[in-house]
């Protein structure tokens, strides 16, 4: 497999691309790969798209764009999959409301791959989905019934943008602010290792959610109380405090043996508490500590290393939250460093959301990590 | 979700039964919520497609619907000027009352009145055009809007096969306003109940405002009679086809009637209602798509609007209905008499050919939402939670939660719809648990601990059991020094390590507090490592502070005992090593039987005894010795019981003590002394000063001062002839109680003795502070008289005594060397077997009234 990525944070859009996706055409790529930031999402889709007129180009606003060693807000990274592998790319539409609609669909673009062993590595479903909608879970959901039995995993992450919680997707020189675009990448050798990275940890007190509005992602009662009681509690603070001490302590959903990070979006007036995600009843949930960042990144690498001998090409998907939390805390430069001296090459996408499989998490750091055993 | 905000309601009534979770069509409607007192559920309007089944089904009256009755009334009586759509099932279903209502609306001021039956024309006329236009087959017809509602909200892929026409009344309301330019509001009384959601989402022309529903019109004009109006007919009526869309299969016979093929319909009566097998037939056609037909004609009430649930019950008669339904079909068929279908769509057509066919149409929404996906762990976790832990349990489908699936309930209870206290096993095994475990640590309590060691001991298991009581050593000073939480946690901690101890062969509960109670098989080697694990278990649980338990062990001889008893017996087994620094466990024994019996007698007997007169008062003499007068006494009571026996106060006065029978002993004591002593007085013998005690349990008596102060002057007593004694422990041990009492006590009159002085640790600082008219020396230092150290602790007591001023009686004196030793440093009171033991009353009499010693 062999990628290459390109950055560039010109402001001239035509100046932009040419030193982003610099040598790219000649090497006559299958699957471009873009992030770029919003206000001129629409001006590099249509340029990209006159640049790679035959190839499939996926791609999404962003926050802020990371490329090996660096990572900056205005700016555009490309990554153009020149060698050893095969894609067919698609949209979901309806996502708000019915995404399965296009269930159909999706099953015919993942056709392609023959059958698959369980953990094979070799193919996997990329999806980028727009921002603001809440139609991730839908989303998923919809893939994970689209590609039952086929062994495909999923992985993906929300598009952001500057101004607030928004972002935009793109497939094939057309921008959608409202449907999901996906790729069924397949791998002609190598494999691929995904990875989870939480820096909060469930050192505080499990609670069983005992009454929450799934659809509106709202949670009223943990343990059969009112939940802002329960947390005012836990961390002995008073309700006027509450909004800012769950900003560092989000949620913890326990699936089998995995962590996945639920973020709070707000504090209701009636005491009730929105996240990003959904939470079903009678299921069980912990409050979230901040862990040591640093330690974490490192134990990644290791990791990451321990499973690919050789990375040809990473992607990072990191949520919108930890980017600003390591901005304020002044580990953002330290973080890419050490991500662009262990995972180059790589781009990454600042996300509204993480997705892996079913699950759509937050405050998390996802990482598809190609290469050799 | 916002519950109760729709059309339909839940009442207070209410007591959450889930009869409409059960009847309605559709999952996520009915939400089970906790009201103030209890469970009710409530209407999630997002989801209900209004068909009104749970009112119907309701048996406490918890459901109601909103409509525009009143709203409608009181713009009529403010002048407004509105106009009326009637629905045709009103001449249907009250055809004496159909007319009559029409002249008292036109007397309220309605200044147009248009029967539905004429947008039913259109709706026809319509209908047939759209299908000969349209090729394909499975059209679902759209007058129902409960059918309408569903598609939209739960088959969105149906949504294009809804026919995109008005509905009857909707096609009325149009035309008034297009064609004989009626801008007036109006209201559609009508029967149905939906038809309040349908004036809400297609509204063409703005104008459907209020939406009456027939029972409320008819209810309010009972409750506000009229002076009789004339009978009118309405402004504009359709045909009497028209008018059939108010009974079932009224689209088949129309489309019957103009084309001649009634087969292109196929009928579904009451969908939303009672009915299994219609429900299910309705959405498998509908789901399925898999329609042969032409149109389906799907209505959520049987019978037409007959079965609305806004029509009360027995308010429609069947056969007027019935008969109504056949007077219209005998005339529409006199009128078609002779010509053919075609010849009456054609007449049809002709009649409606000014009108636009597009101000007749009208096009759906996607109201719907992909519910999410319920991940199976979920479901498990659900499950695990409800106690269904097994295949079956999963599968009891019982369906009183109102779900025809426990997994379907499982899924409901995901989503929020209810709660898993709905389940009735999950509800009777969690009552249960409550009442049988105990709530901080989980394992079992008092109650359910017996019932189960009961069943233990009655299994012949060849083993002998041991039961274990237990607790922590200054429990109170760890929830003192590290809080409730710590102190909580130590608790699940230990009963953790019981419940793992004991394991499957014994048990464990909680008693109270830090108190815990465990059976086992009674094995040395056992018992040795409950002692050590206990101590290995919590020393990690905070090594800043040491955790110890003591262990009180009572090997189970007789089964059949009760069991308290037997837990008493090992918490008496415990308390022997209460204090003791370095000895944590005891072993239950004989000698513990015994005194457990003797005090279990005490209890029992000690009621009878005081009614029986079995306790006696004993005087024992004070003289003075260097006189040898007789100056005082004490009394003492003994206990002459039938069987027994003289018993002697050290086997009843501390359980009396222990269990407060001690103030009614005392207070028999004080009634007698007095008693006797008016006796003496009125005999003219001699009367001298008779101590009594006070126990500690009398003092914390309010109004003990004015009790004795009672008794005394009911006999006339002087005050100096009743002394009270305090013992001098209690003047330890409180204080400021006493000290309050003895000053009341002064008050009243009486003097107060220091009873076995020098038993304690404080007398000098007690003798300073506290108001005392006497003291009685303890014989132990009495005893010590005889050596020479003995005897100058005792001079000095004695010489100390004299410079407060504070008379000293010495008691327990037995020799003629103690009596003249304590002469001689100046103690001349003696009380003791010298001179006399305590002697019954008769007696005491005869010493008191002979002559000086």
């Amino acid at each position: 497999m062999k990628v290459i990525v390109g950055k560039s944070a010109v402001s001239d859009v035509e100046a932009a691309l040419n030193e982003a996706c610099l040598g790219m055409r000649e090497l006559c790529p299958n699957f471009i790969l873009f992030f770029c930031d919003e206000n001129r999402l629409a001006l590099f889709v249509q340029k990209l798209k006159m640049l790679f007129p035959d190839v499939p180009v996926m791609g999404s606003s962003t926050y802020a764009s990371f490329t090996p060693g660096t990572y900056s807000r205005e700016s555009i990274s490309v990554a153009a999959f020149v060698e050893g592998v095969r894609v067919q790319a698609g949209v979901i539409g309806d996502i708000a409301t019915n995404p399965s609609l296009h269930l159909d669909k999706i099953r015919e673009t993942a056709s392609f791959v023959g059958p698959l062993e369980r953990g094979q590595c070799s193919t996997c479903c990329l999806v980028l989905n727009p921002a603001g909608l809440a139609a991730e879970e839908l989303v998923l959901d919809t893939l994970e019934d689209a590609l039952e039995g086929t062994n495909i995993p999923v992985f993906g992450g929300s598009a952001s943008s500057e101004a607030c919680v928004k972002g935009s997707v793109s497939l094939d020189g057309v921008v959608y602010p409202a449907s999901s675009v996906y790729v069924i990448l397949h791998l002609d050798s190598g494999k691929f290792v995904r990875y989870q990275e939480n820096i909060f940890h469930p050192l505080g007190k499990k609670h069983r959610v005992t009454r929450a509005d799934v659809e509106n992602r709202t949670i009223y009662e943990l343990d059969g109380h009112p939940i802002s009681h329960v947390l005012c509690r836990e961390f002995g603070v008073t309700p006027d405090k509450l909004p800012e001490t769950l900003a560092l302590h989000p949620f913890g959903r326990i699936a089998g043996s995995r962590l996945f990070t639920s973020e709070i979006e707000k504090v209701n007036p009636d005491g009730s508490v929105t996240t990003f995600c959904r939470t079903f009843n009678q299921t069980d949930i912990y409050t979230l500590h901040l862990g040591d960042s640093e330690a974490e990144t490192k134990k990644t690498l290791e990791d990451i290393h321990s499973l690919l001998a050789r990375i040809d090409f990473s992607l990072l998907v990191n949520c919108y939250s930890r980017v600003q939390l390591y901005e304020k805390r002044g580990w953002i430069d330290t973080f890419n460093k050490e991500m662009g001296t262990s995972l180059s090459p790589y781009i990454g996408l600042t996300s509204h959301g993480e997705q892996l499989d079913d699950y759509l998490l937050n405050l998390t750091l996802l990482i598809l990590a190609f290469g050799e055993e | 979700m916002e519950l109760n905000k729709g059309i339909v309601r839940t009442l207070d009534t209410c007591i959450g039964c889930n009869k409409c979770v059960a009847i309605c069509p559709v999952t996520g409607s009915n939400v089970s919520v906790d009201a103030s007192e209890h469970r009710i559920v409530g209407v999630n309007s997002e989801k209900c497609i209004h068909c009104g089944q749970c009112l119907v089904t309701c048996t406490h009256d918890a459901r109601t619907y909103v409509d525009d009755t009143d709203a409608f009334f009181a713009d009529l009586a403010e002048g407004k000027e509105l106009s009326v759509i009637l629905d045709p099932s009103f001449k249907v279903l009250y055809p004496q009352r159909y007319r009559r209502v029409i002249g008292i609306l036109r007397l309220l001021g309605v200044k147009a009145l248009y029967d539905a039956s004429f947008g039913g024309d259109i709706f026809t006329w319509a209908t047939i055009d759209f299908l000969q236009r349209h090729k394909g087959a499975g059209y679902i017809a759209s007058d129902c809007p409960v059918a309408v509602e569903f598609v939209e909200k739960f088959e969105p892929r149906m949504l294009g096969k809804l026919l995109p026409l008005l509905s009857p009344n909707m096609a009325t309301a149009v035309y008034a306003y297009k064609y004989l330019h009626d801008v007036r509001d109006i209201a559609y009384i009508t029967p149905c109940l939906s038809r309040k959601t349908e004036m809400e989402s297609c509204n063409p022309c703005n104008n459907m405002r209020y939406h009456v529903t027939l029972e409320r019109l008819l209810r309010h004009l009972d409750l506000n009679p009229m002076q009789e109006a004339p009978e009118s007919d309405p402004d504009l009526e359709g045909s009497e086809m028209g008018s059939l869309y108010a009974v079932r299969g009224g689209l088949r016979e129309n489309i019957g009637y103009y084309t001649g093929r009634y087969a292109k319909v196929f009928d579904i009566d009451g969908f939303s209602q009672d009915s299994e097998y219609e429900r299910e037939r309705f959405l498998q056609m509908v789901r399925t798509q898999g329609l042969s037909f032409k149109v389906l004609d799907a209505r959520s009430c049987h019978f037409g609007y007959l079965g609305s649930p806004t029509i009360p019950e027995g308010s429609v008669v069947l056969e007027t209905v019935v008969g109504e339904a056949t007077r219209l079909r005998d005339r529409a068929a006199a009128k078609g008499f002779g010509k053919a279908p075609k010849q009456r769509y054609s007449e049809l057509s002709q009649r409606f050919e000014n009108l636009n066919m597009r101000d007749f149409e009208r096009t759906f929404q996607s109201l719907y939402k992909q519910p999410f996906k319920l991940p199976e762990d979920v479901l498990d976790s659900i499950f695990d939670t409800m106690g269904k832990t097994t295949e079956v349990a999963r599968n009891v489908d019982c369906g009183f939660c109102g779900y025809p699936t426990c997994r379907e309930m499982a899924k409901a209870v995901a989503s929020g719809y209810t709660r898993v206290e709905d389940c009735v096993h999950y509800a009777q095994r969690e009552a249960m648990r409550l009442y049988e475990t105990d709530d901080l640590t989980g394992i079992p309590n008092l109650a359910s601990f017996i019932r189960k060691v009961k069943d233990l001991l009655w299994e012949d298991h060849g083993e002998q059991f041991v039961i274990v009581y237990f607790d922590v050593q200054n429990f109170k000073m760890i929830n003192d020094l590290y809080g409730f939480d710590a102190g909580d946690s130590l608790l699940k901690k230990i009963a953790g390590f019981a419940s793992d101890f004991v394991g499957d062969k014994g048990l464990c509960a909680r008693l109270m507090s830090d108190h815990f109670v465990l059976i086992m098989p009674h094995d040395p080697t056992n018992i040795a490592h409950l002692i050590d694990q206990s101590r290995e278990n919590l020393e990690i649980f905070n090594p800043t502070f040491p955790i110890s338990i003591d262990f009180g062990f009572y090997p189970v001889v007789d089964v059949d005992l009760p069991i308290e008893q037997m837990i008493d017996s090992a918490h008496m087994a415990q308390l022997t090593i209460k204090g003791s620094y370095d000895i944590r466990w005891a072993f239950y024994d004989e000698a513990m039987h015994e005194k457990m019996r003797t005090e279990a007698f005490v209890v029992q007997e000690m009621q009878r005894a005081l009614a029986d007169n079995q306790f006696k008062v004993y005087l024992q003499p004070q003289y003075d010795h260097r006189t040898r007068e007789m100056v005082g006494a004490e009394a003492l009571v003994r206990w002459h019981h039938p069987e027994r026996g003289v018993m002697p106060p050290n086997e009843f006065i501390p359980v009396f003590e222990k269990n407060l029978f001690i103030s009614k002993l005392d207070a028999f004591v004080w009634e007698s002394v007095c008693s006797l002593q008016r006796g003496w007085i009125e005999a003219g013998k001699k009367v001298v000063p008779v101590s009594v005690n006070l126990s500690r349990i009398d003092l914390y008596q309010q109004d003990l001062a004015q009790r004795l102060a009672d008794v005394r002057d009911a006999q006339g007593v002087s005050p100096h002839l009743l002394k009270l004694e305090i013992t001098e422990s209690a003047y330890s041990t409180e204080p400021e109680q006493l000290l309050e009492v003895a000053e009341d006590l002064r008050s009243h009159g009486f003097t107060i003795e220091m009873d076995d002085f020098g038993s304690g640790y404080s007398s000098l600082n007690t003798l300073y502070e506290m108001p005392v008219d006497g003291a009685k020396l303890d014989m132990r230092f009495i005893e010590g008289s005889q050596t020479q150290r003995g005897r100058a602790i005792i001079r000095t007591i004695v010489e100390m005594m004299r410079l407060l001023d504070i008379p000293l009686v010495a008691e327990g004196v037995e020799t003629a060397n103690q009596a003249d030793f304590l002469m001689g440093i100046g103690c001349d009171i003696i009380q003791g077997y010298y001179y006399a033991k305590p002697l019954p009353v008769g007696e005491f009499e005869k010493l008191l009234t002979s002559a000086p010693q």
